[in-house]
């Protein structure tokens, strides 16, 4: 009894140790809060951390008032926290202020607290969805506030914006001088967001568009054949690198937010799923906080993660294959990481192209090209495996990097099975399908290509491996039993990695991931549109729309199991 | 024999018979039909019959008859405007969106501004601010969820006030929480501190609120459902408000959770088992588990997928033993809850009941449907001649899914064989001949 609650305190789930007196380097585990709601965060933010009242403090929030923001209940849930907190912020002065291209203080720090709840509904009243770099918005607040002797806190609130960098270490010398603790109640990140990598508009000037919960990419994207890239939909359990960096370099926390329609399980962040309804009910999604704090980020500055990445055999060898993967155009993405003296540098030009495998209908010539890159795939996924095993015993270093490279393995495991579902497709189905060999369709079926088109290229579609293989050894698919074969020979890799990483953002990633199935794509039609006249219009009419960003899919991680609410998405 | 080749005859003619001789439809006798506002069946025939032919003719009548349309036939006379070509159809769309009459100009409206002319958002909006009557602004709220706009927004605010029936707040609830309205908390709080609204419109008013994560409504909502006088009728829009929402607070729940084990209405009971659904809540779990061996399947099923979503309520091992060994009913809903969690363990148990006939059969091939698997086809091909219509219907619609999944690079259209659930025998045998030869050539290749 006694070996096995001991057993337990010292292992995760997954079997992950926590290994007292081994404190690892600084992460985002450390700063961020439990929880999800703005509830909490205002009661943790406003109220007292033990009995009697505080020492004298100034709590300023910086607000940026996009729409998420103010249909969120901010305004409702901060005036409610402020009457439940009321002794506790006796001596509290509290101040307001507006992020925005040249942020204002709109309330100095006040102990007269009713004003508070109208300002701030009247800032939210008029959101924007721009592309905002709040560091700016930080460091001139910073200065702008009349701070007291007491203590001095700067709250950013921002749903949308933490992407956008200009000088990051800049703003953690501004806060630390003002001596000021920083902290922010925002959104998740994305696992390794390459959102920006492959995107470019609205983007404000001088800025760097990051995203992410690490200071750089550690996790290859862009695979052939999947439609879907993880490192866009995967909820991360942290918040962006840079707001994490702020709050653990002056002492602060990081509360996140999920909206709760963005909690829901779905087998595929953009599209139905084809196993099942909507209906799955899926054990071991909702995040554990314990496990995903074991894999949590770097907060140090980037330098000194470039020069402590560096140490890392696990992330070396996950470079190597992802550098050998884009050689050999299995991926669009070079990694984001570069040889330089003894450590690494971020490699600015980070996109690239995948290999050549569905810009014609030669498919013969297809099939022997996927042949060849399942081969190259093989190899890569060899070599990866084989130095993986050659760092097991490597006990330092982040363990985040293992997690990422053994979840680089079961996609190199799942690209080739694709690329030899390509090569059966290539061979058996396309050339019937486009009507190169002749076929007869007898009702229920109707021919492949509608009448009067003429196939121009080759697309893809994913099928999501939420449900695991076994739903795949079901389908009628080219190649028959030799392909069954390679599906079948997937399904212990895919069941070990969803049990080793439950409750964590790596299996959320892989389940997220799929097997391609293909079909033809076809020219534009021509309509033609009748030219529309447009008028001018008064003041109060809809304004011209301006590119925005798009909402991002697949938002909140869940709540975990040990929270307020058990059982994850529905 | 003389009685039953008449009335094969009149079933033969009879829908649409008289109005297609010799298979042409007459254009001026549907859309006149299609008026029929006293004869619902009438109408919706010579609009579906419209729908197939979309005869060239119809256009300009349709333009002149709809000013005269009232109830369903002016939404669908709309549809069809909307169904012709663009070039067509859009502007007479446009010509009546102008006419003044508020219905009319109002489903014109929205069509177009659905079909991306901005410039009729003016016109809907003054389609809204003109309707006549209360019914009238509940009839079009359901038809813009979802359409954001500060106008319509601020005219439907408007309308929550003292003295509005609780159908129309109703309404205007679910349209602004819809579209994420920022303002409609004042509006709301104003309601609730007003004495004289009824406790329905409190109770409605509340549960917006706290699904916008006011605790203090929270607080209000749950002395509303312990005093018991909200009527059924609206715990739907409650319920959903609240699905949407953070998780209510857990006096709220505790209300509902007294509610269920009081409330005696079918559908109430389901949507309140749904709220524990979305918010698995441990002081509920023995009355759902108690609520398994409900005589109603609905509730059962309910009950069911509550306690599936509470962690280790619902447990593989408790619903393997409930597979073999409870009563037909719940073997049926463990085995399709298994199927949710990718445990096929109940496939048999779904076969053998789906071959059988009996009160089960319908249930057992609609879970048998969404399995997606191989050894379905058979049974739900057997049930394509069910003498049963929702049999053939489960059925048939389990096999679109079910063929469609498991050959992805097949092209598949079911009513290609001119089968159909409601066609006639004859019809309905040589479709399935066709679907089940097409199964025996296919189910064993590769694709």
């Amino acid at each position: 009894m006694m070996a096995a609650s001991l057993f337990f305190l010292l292992f995760l789930p997954g079997g992950f140790p926590i290994l007292p007196g081994r404190t690892p380097s600084p992460t985002a585990g450390a700063v961020t809060a439990p929880g999800r709601t703005l509830g909490r965060a205002l009661n943790v933010l406003l109220g007292s951390p033990g009995k009697g009242a505080l020492p004298r403090r100034d709590l300023v929030f910086l607000v940026d008032p996009t729409p998420s923001l103010a249909s969120s209940g901010f305004a409702r849930e901060f005036a409610s926290a402020l009457s439940r907190n009321g002794k506790a912020l006796a001596g509290t002065r509290i101040g307001l202020a507006l992020a925005a291209e040249k942020a204002r203080l709109l309330l100095p720090p006040t102990t007269d607290h009713q004003s508070l709840p109208s300002l701030l509904e009247k800032t939210l009243a008029h959101p924007s969805d721009r592309i905002l770099n709040v560091y700016a918005s930080i460091r001139r607040v910073a200065s702008l506030v009349p701070w007291g002797p007491g203590e001095r806190k700067l709250i950013l609130v921002s749903l949308d914006n933490g992407d956008a960098e200009d000088d990051l270490e800049g703003t953690v010398r501004t806060l630390k001088k003002e001596r000021i603790t920083f902290s922010a109640v925002t959104t998740e990140a994305f696992l390794a967001d390459t959102y920006w990598k492959i995107r470019s508009y609205g983007i404000p000037r001088k800025v760097r568009m990051r995203g992410g919960d690490s200071p750089f990419t550690d996790l290859p994207w862009g695979w052939i054949f999947q439609f879907n890239i993880v490192n866009e939909s995967t909820p991360s359990g942290f918040a962006q690198y840079g707001l994490s960096r702020l709050a653990a370099a002056t002492g602060g926390r990081i509360f996140l937010y999920s909206p709760p329609r963005t909690s829901a399980h779905t087998c595929s962040p953009d599209r139905g799923c084809p196993f099942c309804g909507g209906d799955h009910i899926v054990r071991g999604e909702a995040f554990v906080e314990a496990t995903v704090r074991y894999f949590a980020p770097w907060t140090l500055s980037r330098k000194e993660c470039l020069k402590e990445a560096a140490k890392n055999p696990v992330l070396k060898a996950l470079l190597r294959a992802w550098r050998e993967a884009f050689r050999e155009g299995l991926l669009r993405s070079r990694p984001s990481l570069q040889p330089s003296g003894s450590g690494y540098k971020e490699a600015r030009d980070q996109t690239g192209s995948w290999r050549i495998l569905t810009g014609s209908l030669k498919f013969s010539q297809l099939a022997s090209r996927a042949d060849r890159a399942a081969k190259a795939c093989t190899k890569i996924l060899s070599t990866l495996q084989r130095d993986l095993a050659r760092a097991k015993d490597f006990k330092g270093g982040l363990p985040r990097f293992r997690a990422m490279a053994d979840l680089t393995v079961l996609l190199l495991r799942v690209t080739r099975v694709n690329l030899i579902a390509f090569s059966f497709w290539c061979r058996e189905a396309a050339p019937i399908l486009a009507g190169k060999k002749p076929s007869r369709t007898e009702p229920p079926e109707i021919p492949w290509v509608p009448p009067g088109r003429k196939p121009s290229g080759i697309g893809w579609t994913d099928y999501p491996l939420c449900h695991g293989i076994p739903p795949f050894l079901e389908l009628h698919l080219p190649g028959g039993k030799a392909f069954k074969k390679e599906l079948a020979a997937l399904e212990g890799p895919v069941r070990a990695f969803l049990d080793k990483y439950a409750g964590t953002p790596y299996a959320m990633a892989l389940r997220r991931s799929g097997i391609a199935v293909f079909h033809f794509t076809y020219p534009g039609k021509y309509t033609r549109i009748d030219r529309r006249r447009f008028s001018s219009s008064s003041a109060g009419k809809d304004a011209t729309t301006l590119t925005r960003r798009p909402p991002r899919a697949a938002g909140g991680s869940g709540r975990s199991a040990g929270g307020p609410v058990t059982g994850g998405g529905k | 024999m003389i009685p039953r080749l008449f009335l094969t005859a009149a079933v033969l003619l009879f829908p649409g018979g008289t109005l297609f001789p010799q298979g042409k439809p007459d254009p001026a006798a549907l859309v006149k039909e299609l008026g029929n506002s006293k004869d619902y069946r009438r109408c919706y025939r010579a609009y579906r019959a419209l729908l197939r032919a979309r005869p060239p003719a119809a256009l300009h009548l349709l333009e002149k008859a709809l000013p005269s349309f009232t109830g369903p036939a002016l939404s669908y006379g709309v549809s069809l405007l909307r169904a012709y070509p663009r070039e067509t159809g859009f502007p007479a769309l446009r010509r009546l969106m102008k006419t003044g009459h508020p219905l009319l100009s109002f489903y014109c409206a929205k069509t177009l501004f659905r079909a991306g002319e901005r410039e009729a958002l003016p016109f809907l909006r003054r389609a809204l601010a003109a309707a006549p009557d209360p019914s009238a602004r509940f009839s079009m709220l359901g038809r813009i969820q979802g359409l954001k706009d500060r106008g319509i927004q601020e005219l439907v605010r408007s309308w929550i006030r003292p003295g509005a029936g609780v159908p129309l707040v109703r309404a205007a609830l679910t349209y602004l929480f819809s579209v994420e309205d920022i303002e409609t908390g004042t509006v709301l709080k104003k309601l609730l501190e007003n004495q004289g609204s009824p406790a329905e419109v409190k109770a409605l008013c509340a549960a917006y609120l706290t699904a916008r994560g006011n605790q203090g409504a929270g607080k209000t909502l749950a002395a509303l459902l312990a005093a018991g006088k909200i009527p059924s009728s609206s715990f739907y829009t409650m319920i959903r408000f609240l699905k949407e929402g953070p998780r209510p607070p857990k006096e709220v729940l505790a209300g509902f959770l007294d509610l269920l084990e009081k409330e005696k209405i079918l559908y109430a009971r389901v949507y309140i088992l749904e709220l524990f659904g979305k918010f698995p809540f441990r002081p509920a779990l023995p009355a759902l588990r108690k609520l398994l061996e409900d005589k109603h399947t609905q509730v059962a099923q309910a009950a069911f997928d509550a306690l599936a979503a509470s962690p280790g309520a619902l447990g593989p091992k408790f619903l393997h033993r409930l597979l073999a060994e409870g009563d037909p009913e719940k073997r049926l809903l463990a085995a399709d809850t298994l199927r949710r969690m990718d445990d096929p363990a109940g496939l048999d148990t779904v076969l053998e009941m789906a071959r059988k006939k009996g009160p089960l059969r319908r249930k057992a091939l609609e879970i048998l449907g969404k399995f997606r698997v191989n050894r379905a086809v058979p049974a739900l091909l057997e049930a394509l001649d069910d003498p049963d219509r929702l049999a053939r219907q489960e059925a048939f619609y389990g096999l679109r899914t079910t063929l469609a999944t498991l050959f992805p690079y097949r092209r598949l259209d079911l009513s290609s064989t001119g089968y159909h659930p409601d066609a006639p025998p004859a019809r309905r045998r040589s479709g399935a001949a066709l679907i089940r030869a097409w199964w025996e050539k296919n189910k064993n290749k590769d694709w």
